[in-house]
């Protein structure tokens, strides 16, 4: 008899299931579009040596020109280099002669093809290598200066 | 005393019943006045403003009061209260049932009331009226979009109804063929809206949108298939209930969770738990609210399932070849495709909460588990209908299916013709279609005996609701004919178009003639030319624009679509190359026409069914 | 639920959502080789849409995406190689058909189990002989 009423309840206990799991990932507010990226793995081979800052930058992206004094600024501190995504050298350049140039080196990736290396979402992404070349951190929106100060600088501090 | 409780229970339901007409009469006073607030173009409501624009055309404006999520919530009340209404009216339900449905209706109402009331009111005025709105999005004024969710609320809404009559019976302990006769018509209703309702969004997904598809397998479309599979294993069963008295826990479960699955689909579009490609602007507190609401009423219909079910005896066992145990079968696969629909769509969400990682789950997941649970459940449905009630035989029902089989192989022969027999799966899908079509048209054939002496006699004694079963069995195949279609028959072509250039794609040759400017009331398009001809016939142009609109800042591209009665021709506009080169893209995709003319056959066919069981409920009263 | 009614913000919010018209650089002259890339492009998910293949997206990561195929595909690759290459850069969530892992058990074998309980609950409902004796069952 008990098995038999045990049956009926199975549908309750599924329904109460399901709506503690979307509870969960309402309260904890997930938002399912922001793809949770990868570190600790070995960064592409493009001739760099770490520890170093990679930074992928593009002059039609908005956020990319707001991070720009970010990235100036964490340069003096460290090798920082920029891959300029999907757009070209005249316009890297005309960037750069309004903003500055604070990278040691520029590359180009026009088709985008780097950035699949890199699995890049969108720009800017900044990447900090160690020197095993090693990912050892990923940020996949334009850095802030509170995240500099209490992130980045003490990870540099251990890297070096 | 036993006087003074029944006639304190005579009071209650008098109470019950004027209420609910209050209800609707309060409900349809709101809804009237936000629609007039859009007609006047009141902008000092601040939905309004954001939503509506002056000089938009009439149909728009009213169609603008649900085309935003407050008006929608008004409209989903406005429906509530018309159902309950019309509960309350209905002189064949007695009063006994009555009573109890409205309550638990009233109670759903009263949830929704209080989400509207609470969390999306739309009705706030702003301080200062702004001169003119923000306008709706030009996409969405559309006919197909003004009707799509007024049909597909009429569907969702019907069905709580039908949850509050499953409620109901667990309450008062009534289920039996009486029950069935009268929850049925509801079912009907409910269900033939909701199937026009997914069809028309689905119309509108293809011509205006424009992504040359009809179906993405997206979380918002998924939740709106899921009660319409539910739906349709509902209206089986019921059936089996109403004939044999049997399937009767199964059916009270299946009426709580069809309603529970259009308060989920609610939550999953309100909520932005799901990644989905129709993504607006969600609020976590409305996705609580909707939460909360799911867990009191699923929830709680659910735990007096556990409590009340076993109180309903079990039915007699069925012979495994009948009609019954052929309805247990359609049971079967349309529960398990809704059930798969829902772990494909709710994986991501239940990975993400336990922490075990990010993953889509896309269409391809459904290619592997939802059409292998369709192609027998097809196969069955042409053959069911010749399946006696209690026990038949093979060898009877091989014959009255030869018919059939004779007819859907000579459709396949002509198809295999036609196609070169390429490739062999849109053939295997052909067949069953037609095998489908072919079922549904000979049974009717059957019953009104096609061809003889007293063929206009039957023809007008067939009871509606077989007309409507033979109608909507053989609109599915005619609709599966198109999907097979469009999709597997699918002709695209993508190439660098000079003027002059001409292609020949299935059977139309193209001429691109080059591009012009064209100018609209609030964009600027670069439209590109094309002649073309089908089978060597009349000439037509296709205009393909590119549109920017400055305003909005935003740039379309507004496919060409030409249809004709086998096909349709489709054409899109891409990037320019040099010295007044285009990259173009060209598809045709056959058949589709008879996926629009299905699914509209599979509304009219529930339509009949509804009628002809009313027509039986009023019959059985006098 | 309110289908496509939504599909109206979409067109507000999101990037340009009609479906891609390939650029010159990704495109592939062999229709064979075209029509592979198409194959793949539909089995991968283009990570800052919502919910679309790079095969229906204009954002820039799908073109960077289908030039790659498009790459690697003239190089002689197989669309598996090719997927594994991509699914190794971005992870799970790249790939429109989730991959067969001990956490998408349930996904992927889920359905098959609960028709088979179907079916075996719909079995004891029928008689087993005709003239069988009725024993419990649910109906």
């Amino acid at each position: 008899m008990m098995k038999k009423y045990a049956l009926y309840i199975l549908p309750a206990l599924f329904a109460a299931l399901l709506i503690a799991a979307a509870a969960t990932v309402l309260m904890r507010g997930d938002d399912p579009s922001v793809v949770k990226t990868n570190t600790h793995i070995t960064a592409p081979a493009i001739g760099i040596k770490g520890p170093a800052i990679v930074n992928f930058f593009a002059s039609w992206c908005v956020p990319c020109e707001a991070e720009h004094p970010t990235i100036t600024a964490l340069a003096a501190q460290i090798d920082t280099y920029g891959i300029n995504y999907m757009d070209s050298q005249e316009k890297a350049d005309a960037f750069f002669a309004r903003l500055g140039n604070p990278y040691k080196e520029v590359f180009y990736d026009t088709e985008g093809q780097m950035g699949v290396e890199w699995g890049l979402v969108g720009v800017p992404t900044t990447f900090i290598i160690d020197s095993n070349n090693m990912i050892v951190y990923r940020q996949d929106a334009p850095l802030t200066p509170a995240q500099v100060e209490s992130d980045i600088l003490p990870l540099l501090e251990e890297l070096r | 005393m036993a006087l003074v409780v029944s006639c304190l229970q005579v009071f209650q339901r008098v109470i019950t019943i004027r209420t609910a007409i209050a209800l609707f009469a309060l409900s349809s006073a709101a809804f009237l006045s936000l629609i007039w607030a859009y007609v006047t173009s009141d902008f000092s409501v601040a939905n309004v403003a954001t939503n509506s624009h002056s000089m938009k055309p009439l149909l728009y404006k009213i169609s603008g009061t649900w085309a935003n999520h407050e008006g929608s919530m008004l409209l989903w009340i406005f429906m509530l209260s018309l159902f309950g209404m019309l509960v309350a009216i209905d002189k064949n339900l007695w009063p006994s049932m009555k009573a109890p449905v409205l309550r638990v209706h009233g109670l759903v109402t009263a949830g929704f009331l209080a989400f509207t009331l609470f969390t999306s009111n739309p009705f706030i005025r702003l301080p200062v009226a702004p001169i003119d709105g923000q306008g709706l999005n030009p996409l969405l004024q559309d006919p197909g979009l003004a009707f799509h969710p007024p049909l597909l609320y009429m569907g969702y809404v019907g069905f709580s109804v039908v949850f509050a009559f499953g409620v109901a019976a667990l309450l008062t302990g009534r289920l039996d063929k009486r029950w069935a006769s009268w929850v049925k018509p509801w079912i009907l209703l409910s269900w033939s809206a909701l199937t026009a309702g997914v069809a028309l969004g689905s119309w509108w997904a293809f011509y205006e949108l424009g992504w040359g598809g009809w179906w993405f397998w997206d979380p918002v479309e998924n939740a709106s298939l899921m009660p319409w599979l539910l739906g349709t294993a509902l209206l089986h069963s019921v059936s089996v209930l109403q004939k044999r008295g049997a399937l009767k826990r199964w059916t009270i479960l299946l009426a709580i969770l069809t309603f529970s699955f259009s308060i989920l689909g609610t939550f999953l579009v309100r909520s932005g738990v799901l990644t989905s490609v129709h993504a607006f602007a969600v609020d976590s507190s409305r996705g609580l609210f909707i939460l909360a609401m799911l867990a009191f009423y699923t929830g709680g219909a659910l735990i007096l399932y556990a409590a009340k079910a076993h109180h309903f005896k079990s039915g007699k066992l069925f012979a495994p070849l009948s009609r019954e145990s052929m309805l247990v079968l359609n049971n079967l696969f349309l529960v398990t495709a809704a059930a798969t629909i829902l772990i494909g769509t709710l994986y991501p969400m239940i990975l993400s909460a336990l922490n075990l990682g990010q993953i889509s789950v896309g269409p391809p997941y459904f290619h592997y588990t939802f059409v292998p649970l369709m192609v027998p459940l097809v196969l069955l449905m042409g053959a069911a209908p010749f399946v006696m009630w209690k026990k038949d035989d093979l060898r009877a029902i091989a014959q009255r299916l030869g018919m059939a089989l004779t007819a859907t192989l000579i459709l396949l022969t002509i198809a295999y013709g036609v196609s070169a027999g390429k490739p062999l799966g849109a053939l295997f899908g052909f067949g069953i279609g037609a095998w489908l079509f072919c079922g549904s048209f000979l049974w009717w054939a059957q019953r009104v005996r096609l061809f003889q002496n007293d063929m206009w006699m039957r023809v007008k004694s067939l009871p509606l609701p077989q007309w409507g079963m033979a109608l909507a069995h053989a609109g599915l195949g005619l609709a599966i004919i198109g999907m097979v279609g469009s999709t597997l028959w699918l002709k695209e072509d993508l190439r660098v178009m000079s003027p002059n250039d001409s292609v020949t794609i299935g059977d139309y040759r193209l001429t691109f003639e080059g591009v012009e400017p064209a100018f609209g009331k609030n964009f600027t398009a670069i439209e590109g030319q094309f002649t073309a001809t089908r089978n060597g016939g009349a000439p037509f142009t296709l205009k393909p624009q590119k549109r920017s609109y400055p305003v909005a800042k935003k740039n379309t591209t507004e496919a060409a679509i030409k249809k004709s009665f086998w096909d349709d021709i489709y054409i899109a506009l891409g990037q320019p190359e040099k010295s007044g080169a285009w990259v173009v893209r060209i598809y045709v995709h056959p058949l589709i026409p008879f996926l629009w003319f299905g699914f509209m056959m599979m509304a009219l066919g529930g339509l009949m069914s509804f009628a002809g069981s009313r027509k039986a409920l009023k019959g059985a009263k006098s | 639920m309110r289908a496509f009614l939504c599909a109206a913000l979409l067109i507000l919010i999101s990037t340009q959502a009609a479906f891609a018209i390939t650029s010159p650089r990704e495109r592939l002259d062999d229709p064979v080789l075209a029509a592979r890339a198409e194959i793949i492009a539909k089995d991968i998910r283009c990570v800052v849409c919502q919910n679309q293949s790079i095969a229906d997206s204009d954002s820039e990561i799908a073109l960077g995406l289908r030039t790659l195929i498009a790459v690697q595909l003239k190089e002689g690759k197989s669309n598996d190689e090719i997927i594994t290459y991509i699914h190794d850069r971005y992870g799970d969530f790249i790939l429109m058909k989730p991959p067969v892992k001990p956490a998408t058990w349930a996904l992927w074998f889920g359905p098959a189990l609960i028709f088979l309980l179907g079916l075996f609950a719909a079995s004891r409902m029928m008689k087993r002989k005709p003239s069988a004796k009725t024993t419990g069952g649910h109906a």
